[in-house]
């Protein structure tokens, strides 16, 4: 493969590529804008055949000349999984096209293979971090995730032959997450997001947070419920009313104002009020991490069609619970 | 886009696998057997066609060789029908292939198709799918063949625990 394969006036920076599919994604961008000629492609294609084979014959251990189909296509998933992982690691959809049409695809998955060792190391250590700064609560899916599903996940991993596969039972529902991610990948992320949540709900007392979940809802131990939003949405609901955020609780005339604020508002001002009340809210609790910023930014706009929802329908006290 | 690989490099493939085979008259012609250029190409065809219906993937097409050479001293092969049964011995590996776990590897399968064809089968490829290696495949998913080690295993520690009773006597 030459520097000719690749047409230098078409960027394919600010194309939408798909972060869970990098590779095809980048191909098909890349080719709807003739910045890769016919036989570059075919390149590309050739070297993947020929990567797979290896694979294949690596898998077997040589004892199998022929395998299924759906054996090879798995396999395959996972080889491109590996060389997307460390495209995506060069942060420029350019630079990731370049190195698919200039450098060996070996090399390339070599050094995904050496990526992904170390997202697994680094995973490994977060859930650690979530173990120790779990939340303490009856919630059956938080539990079992964190004890059970998550290093269920390590145990099985296969990043040679299944990189994209996420074994385990990851059940506990985020306020943010966008699922677009699988293997190794899904699960960092996923771990983040939880360590982030953790951090958050840990500035406020257990107790306080189990009573106000469970007067939103009785069975929430044994229901797929994320625990961070309700944290989160009430202690806007304090710094909206002027009020230190720990108790938590909000009350009857905390309410109408409430009432007042979002009244009217359409789904994007609702997000931006409450978007509004979280620096104050995280200079209260002496949360500086930019990453919670953001995270929680994201668990805002999640929450925003529902909040509005609410309050055009007269149930804002399903969002800001109270004590009375 | 990777759903079909490239036309040209298949139509290489066949073209090398079908003088590949044809290598193989080397050996086989010492039991008066070999392969015409247009034989050995529609043994390649066959065994193309044996991968599409048994939803199998072969990159290195090695196993046509080793069947030659697996059969071409079995008693059972007349220079009239070779082809024609090597084309039949091809759809019936990979079709077991498929009944057989993955772990059963190539060589276990030839081994078995090989012994059965010469033995009971007396040359008959029909008896040999439908018969011999129906029933191997169905004592293996039912787990009526255990491995000898892990009967070895317990009968060794048996032994091991007798022993030292009767050194203790």
């Amino acid at each position: 493969m030459t520097n000719d394969s690749l047409k230098p006036l078409h960027s394919l920076e600010g194309m939408p590529i798909l972060r869970g599919d990098y590779l095809l994604s980048l191909l098909q961008a890349a080719v709807s804008f003739g910045a890769v000629s016919d036989s570059g492609l075919e390149s590309i294609q050739v070297q993947l055949f020929t990567l797979l084979a290896e694979q294949t014959r690596r898998y077997t251990g040589g004892a199998s000349s022929s395998v299924r189909t759906e054996t090879a296509q798995h396999l395959m998933q996972s080889l491109c999984y590996t060389i997307s992982v460390y495209l995506k690691g060069l942060n420029s959809h350019d630079a990731a096209l370049q190195q698919l049409l200039n450098a060996q695809l070996p090399t390339l998955f070599d050094q995904g293979q050496i990526i992904l060792k170390r997202r697994v190391s680094l995973a490994k250590h977060l859930l650690q971090m979530v173990q120790k700064n779990r939340i303490l609560t009856p919630n059956l899916a938080y539990n079992d995730t964190i004890s059970n599903g998550l290093p269920l996940f390590f145990r099985h991993y296969d990043l040679y032959y299944s990189a994209h596969e996420s074994p385990g039972s990851v059940d506990y529902p985020l306020g943010y997450d966008r699922m677009d991610l699988t293997g190794v990948e899904a699960v960092f992320e996923y771990l983040s997001a939880l360590r982030l949540e953790n951090q958050f709900c840990q500035c406020f007392d257990s107790q306080l947070i189990h009573r106000l979940i469970l007067c939103s809802n009785p069975s929430y131990a044994e229901d797929l419920q994320n625990i961070c939003q309700f944290v989160l949405l009430n202690s806007l609901g304090r710094i909206l009313c002027d009020k230190s955020p720990y108790s938590l609780w909000l009350n009857r005339t905390d309410l109408s104002l409430l009432r007042r604020l979002f009244s009217g508002k359409d789904a994007a001002e609702t997000q931006n009020r409450l978007t509004a009340a979280l620096k104050p809210l995280l200079g209260e609790l002496h949360i500086s991490s930019s990453a919670m910023e953001e995270h929680l930014t994201h668990c805002i706009a999640n929450q925003a069609d529902w909040v509005k929802y609410c309050c055009s329908n007269g149930m804002l006290q399903r969002v800001f619970l109270t004590n009375q | 886009m990777f759903s079909e690989f490239p036309l040209s490099s298949l139509f290489q493939a066949e073209k090398q696998l079908a003088e590949s085979a044809l290598r193989c008259n080397e050996t086989t012609r010492h039991y008066g057997l070999t392969l015409t250029p247009g034989q050995a190409q529609k043994l390649v065809q066959a065994r193309t066609q044996a991968l599409r219906d048994t939803n199998r993937v072969e990159f290195e097409g090695t196993i046509l060789n080793r069947l030659i050479l697996a059969f071409c001293d079995s008693p059972y092969l007349s220079p009239y029908q070779y082809a024609e049964t090597l084309e039949q011995l091809v759809e019936i590996f990979y079709y077991f292939k498929n009944e057989l776990p993955d772990k059963f590897t190539d060589d276990e399968l030839l081994s078995s198709m090989r012994s059965s064809f010469d033995g009971d089968c007396c040359g008959s490829v029909e008896l040999l799918a439908e018969r011999d290696l129906e029933e191997l495949a169905k004592a293996i998913r039912f787990g009526e063949e255990e491995p000898e080690s892990s009967s070895n295993q317990w009968r060794d520690a048996w032994n091991t625990e007798a022993e030292r009773m009767e050194n203790d006597e």
